[in-house]
């Protein structure tokens, strides 16, 4: 009596079954009972008929996308990419080594071109400073030597 | 050729290899990152950049599925990827918008016209479309799945890492809530 009952509940076809079948509805996949009754409520209910009829032209769109094709003329370019692509690999070293290692790589070369920079700037402040302090150092030189000459001529004239 | 062979010859960089790959895979992974995207320049696009990859990455494919799962994965993700960046465009482009004009930067919905089947196809792809992406990302993956791509239930479990059991679970949440989704921009499917 209670399954029979049960069974009746859910067998009650209203617009809320409908409401929560459209999927099912549109896709035929209610069983052959709940089907037959689902049917005979959209007959006679225009407003789930009107829904179902939405609903199955919306998925009919999927239907139709499932049937679009791709430019045909893709694979060519995708084959002239692919086979650039491999080439540049073959020449590039950095191509050729492990994804994995990649990276690890390329932060050794960014560490390595930041402390080439450092070392290099460091040495270039250096050989700006030496030139101007012997530059000093050798006009500083040659006054006096200029001024030691000047002071020997005159000695001479004086002994002249 | 073998899914082994095939991949020997990727890594050899062989030409027939190459091609082999493209008339086998091509279809397949233009048409489900156009059934992801919604739109075919973009899916042709990303089609190359999946095949780059695949070259790139064919030394470390595993056997442990096969061929065509892998593929499905690098193009689900790069589909999602494209999605992701698409939308964060979006938003910069309708902030600039509010910040330029004032206006909320919202566009008009588009209501379903009935002048032309055209029309009506093109206006319920685009509700689809918005309904599908608007899915957790899951439920979106094992929707396009089964329902475009007819995938059988064992092989989106092999695409997605999942149980059957959560495949199932996740299409049915998908139905639910695509159904609810798509209420909201018709009449006729709204409850009583």
């Amino acid at each position: 009596m209670h399954s029979l009952s049960r069974i009746q509940k859910e067998l009650n076809m209203d617009c809320t079954f409908i409401n929560n079948n459209l999927f099912a509805l549109a896709e035929d996949h209610l069983p052959a009972t709940e089907r037959a009754l689902a049917k005979e409520h959209i007959a006679g209910c225009a407003t789930c008929s009107a829904r179902v009829s939405s609903f199955s032209a919306i998925m009919e769109v999927i239907e139709k996308d499932r049937k679009t094709e791709p430019n045909p003329f893709l694979s060519t370019r995708i084959l002239q990419k692919m086979e650039s692509q491999g080439a540049a690999a073959n020449y590039n070293i950095f191509l050729r080594i492990p994804r994995v290692l990649q990276p690890a790589l390329a932060a050794v070369l960014i560490l390595l071109a930041v402390l080439t920079g450092f070392f290099a700037g460091k040495q270039g402040k250096q050989l700006s400073q030496v030139p101007a302090y012997e530059r000093t150092l050798n006009e500083m030189k040659a006054q006096m030597f200029i001024s030691e000459l000047n002071d020997e001529d005159k000695t001479v004239e004086l002994y002249k | 050729m073998t899914d082994t062979e095939l991949i020997q010859g990727i890594l050899r960089r062989d030409r027939q290899a190459y091609q082999y790959l493209l008339d086998t895979y091509q279809k397949q992974v233009v048409k489900t990152a156009y059934y992801f995207t919604g739109n075919m320049e973009d899916a042709e696009d990303l089609s190359q950049d999946i095949f780059l990859e695949i070259i790139d990455s064919a030394a470390s494919f595993r056997h442990s599925a096969a061929l065509s799962t892998w593929i499905y994965r690098i193009t689900v993700n790069r589909s999602l990827n494209l999605i992701k960046r698409n939308k964060r465009r979006d938003i910069f482009q309708r902030l600039g918008t509010v910040f330029q004009s004032g206006t909320d930067g919202k566009q008009p919905v588009n209501e379903p016209s009935s002048h032309n089947t055209a029309t009506e196809d093109d206006e319920r792809r685009k509700l689809l479309n918005k309904a599908i992406s608007s899915l957790p990302e899951n439920q979106r993956i094992a929707f396009v799945l089964c329902k475009y791509e007819e995938l059988p239930y064992k092989d989106i479990c092999e695409v997605m890492n999942l149980s059957l059991s959560s495949v199932e679970s996740l299409l049915h949440r998908a139905k639910i809530n695509l159904q609810t989704k798509l209420c909201i921009h018709f009449p006729e499917f709204k409850k009583n």
